[in-house]
């Protein structure tokens, strides 16, 4: 009877409930909304790079290094010579390296070339190697191997032919038309910036820039497949390379070492600590937008605070009503409560449905446009916490009207 | 002895030095059906909502069935109007979202959660006796009129089963028939329950149906200062 009350005043009062409710549904679905996609980005992008004990490359900013080596944003000042990267690979500690050669791009998405010991030793997430969803790794001079977003994208598959543009536009004039490519290989999808790269070897590379200087082919090189397998492909430097250790406790020895090298000024980093480092920077941008969520939520909150107390100036004849069959001041206090109660939980609810259906219905595009997998399932811990603390505070707030039908009840 | 009031003094915040309400003695035996009538403003409500608990006694002893009210807290005041007192009043007497039913209902949670009132057959006989027809059980009160709604309240003023019923000037927003009506209604059921009642008005041709009848001047000795009323008493 006690829920019937409440819930009948609500009803009965439906218009001004609604607004409140629909108020306090949107400002929850913006809470909890922001800090789903904050923490699965944070997820996706920690586990962008996995196993992998250090990064090198010529020497720069530690986040720079990090984002064009494993997200492909931004680009190298340097590069690191052939030679130095052949001096380290051959380190005894060292237990393989991964090569990378940045630079062309194929209708906006990078092109990487590297070595086939990328599909072996690279790993992301909880040490997941990458798998071939199609095909298998290049061979062949000309060989391309796709990341999965690539092949669904530009609707490639295997025995297609594509040709590289030299630099990043993607409507680029100087295309190396000359050398097309085969796609030989398709990737499962991994939610990491692997799914929008195209991969190369690094004498492909080498091949398709051969007369070519300063971004400008030069006249009278128009490089024909045999002439480029004929050439010496080996490069004379690379952008970065990833290693992998035989043990984890030379990692800092090898870091100073390579930061001291003497044949040119290079620099290694721990991807771990540096995406750590990255997301440090990012940390005030999280707490601004989480400041403003909450604040959305508590002039919610207040707009409900305002709706009951101005509904008990109408309900007096209620609450005398009530208090001469035998109702207590406290009951009173309670029900104010309880319809504050009912209005959260159900636009919690309602928000709720929202948050997983928007989700849901939106998981193709943001993997599209931002290549970051967002789970529908948004109740972790923390939001099931935010919840609670939404449930809290609006029986805080509403301890407001509460305490009036409660003196109300007294005279 | 159903009512018994020595001593009381009474005054409402802010003019604590000259009581408002005085009454040195004042009892009624139970079963009595008493006729309370004086002008308004005179104290008539004052007293009965004291007699209900509504109101705190600091000053004299109130006792109801033997319960010294002036000893107990208000929690305990709260409680025993619950399973011991009916009240209706002069009007709106119902809330209005709420259905004629629940109406009835929400009266019986407060007595123990319904422990010992009427059950909900025992209701839908009395409403329709009251000529309440099934068809408006499940209407929201505001949608009834007011001789509805009034008799909708007798209805819930006994579903307790009260000692006491104190009834404050019902029929003043009802014409002729419903008047007459209402207290034929209200009279055959105080009967059959053999309840106690406090009955206030200001229409003294009411005064027939019952077995006595007070001027509020004769039980208050206070400081009273009431409005000059073509219908005071001659
Ligand atoms: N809650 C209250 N606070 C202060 N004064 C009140 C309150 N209720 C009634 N009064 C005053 O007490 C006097 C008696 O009122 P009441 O008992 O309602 O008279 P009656 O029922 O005989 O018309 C009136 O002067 C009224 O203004
Ligand atoms: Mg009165």
């Amino acid at each position: 009877m006690f829920l019937r009350l409440a819930s009948s005043s609500l009803v009965d009062r439906k218009g001004s409930v609604f607004l409140t409710l629909l108020a306090i549904c949107v400002s929850i679905f913006v809470l909890l909304g922001i800090e789903h996609i904050r923490s699965e980005a944070r997820e996706s992008f920690s586990s962008t790079v996995s196993g992998t004990d250090l990064i090198v490359g010529a020497r720069t900013s530690n986040i720079n290094l990090l984002l064009y080596s494993v997200f492909r944003i931004g680009n190298a000042t340097n590069n690191i010579s052939w030679e130095s990267y052949q001096e380290i690979a051959s380190n005894p500690d060292v237990a393989w390296t991964i090569p990378i050669a940045l630079g062309d791009s194929h209708r906006g998405y990078r092109v990487m070339g590297t070595s086939s010991d990328y599909f072996v030793h690279y790993s992301y997430g909880s040490s997941r190697n990458l798998t071939f969803r199609d095909g298998e790794a290049f061979e062949d001079l000309f060989d391309v191997v796709l990341g999965s977003e690539v092949a669904q994208q530009l609707d490639y598959s295997l025995g297609d032919e594509l040709v590289l543009a030299h630099g990043m536009a993607s409507t680029s004039f100087s295309n190396h038309d000359e050398n097309p490519f085969h796609v030989v290989g398709v990737l499962e999808p991994t939610g990491t910036p692997v799914d929008q790269t195209l991969h190369v070897s690094l004498e492909a590379i080498e091949a398709i820039h051969l007369g070519w200087q300063g971004g400008i082919q030069m006249p009278g090189f128009g490089a024909a497949t045999g002439i480029a397998n004929a050439s010496d492909l080996t490069p004379e430097s690379i952008t970065a390379f990833m290693l992998g250790l035989n043990s984890r406790m030379m990692t800092f020895g090898l870091q100073r070492e390579i930061n001291e090298y003497p044949g040119e000024p290079l620099m290694a980093i721990l991807p771990g600590v540096t995406l750590a480092e990255f997301w440090q920077t990012l940390a005030v941008t999280e707490s601004t937008m989480r400041l403003i969520s909450s604040l959305v939520l508590v002039a919610a909150l207040l707009g409900l605070s305002a709706l009951l107390l101005a509904s008990i100036r109408e309900r007096q004849r209620e609450i005398a009503i009530l208090r001469t069959l035998g109702a207590s001041p406290g009951y009173l206090f309670l029900l104010i409560e309880l319809e504050a109660t009912l209005i959260t939980v159900v636009a919690s609810a309602l928000a709720s449905i929202l948050l997983y259906t928007t989700l849901l219905l939106s998981a193709d595009y943001i993997v599209a446009n931002f290549g970051l997998h967002i789970d529908a399932n948004f109740l972790s811990k923390t939001n099931l916490i935010l919840l609670f603390t939404v449930f809290v505070s609006s029986l805080l707030v509403c301890l407001i009207p509460a305490i009036t039908a409660f003196r109300k009840a007294l005279q | 002895m159903s009512v018994s009031i020595t001593d009381l003094e009474f005054s409402y915040p802010g003019a604590e030095e000259n009581p408002f309400l005085k009454v040195p003695e004042w009892r009624v035996e139970t079963g009595e059906k008493v006729f309370l009538q004086g002008p308004s403003g005179s104290g008539k409500s004052t007293l009965l909502n004291i007699l209900c608990g509504m109101l705190p006694v600091k000053t004299g002893e109130v006792s109801l069935f033997g319960h010294p009210l002036d000893q107990m807290n208000s929690r305990q005041r709260d409680r025993f109007r619950a399973g011991n007192i009916g009240y209706v009043f002069q009007q709106f007497n119902l809330i209005p979202y709420l259905n004629v039913m629940d109406n009835i209902l929400v009266a019986r949670q407060f007595n123990r959660g319904g422990k010992g009132s009427h059950s909900q057959s025992d209701i839908e006989d009395f409403l329709l006796t009251l000529n309440i027809g099934e068809e408006q059980w499940h209407k929201p009160a505001r949608a009834l009129s007011i001789g509805q709604q009034q008799r909708v309240a007798i209805a819930r003023a006994f579903v307790n089963r009260p000692s006491l019923l104190i009834v404050d000037e019902p029929t003043s927003s009802l014409d002729h028939a419903n008047r007459d009506d209402f207290m034929q209604l209200l009279m055959d059921r105080v009967a059959q329950t053999k309840a106690t009642l406090l009955f206030v008005s200001h229409d003294i041709s009411l005064a027939g149906h019952f077995s006595r009848v007070d001027s509020i001047y004769d039980i208050n000795h206070g400081d009273v200062a009431a409005d000059i009323d073509e219908e005071a008493p001659v």
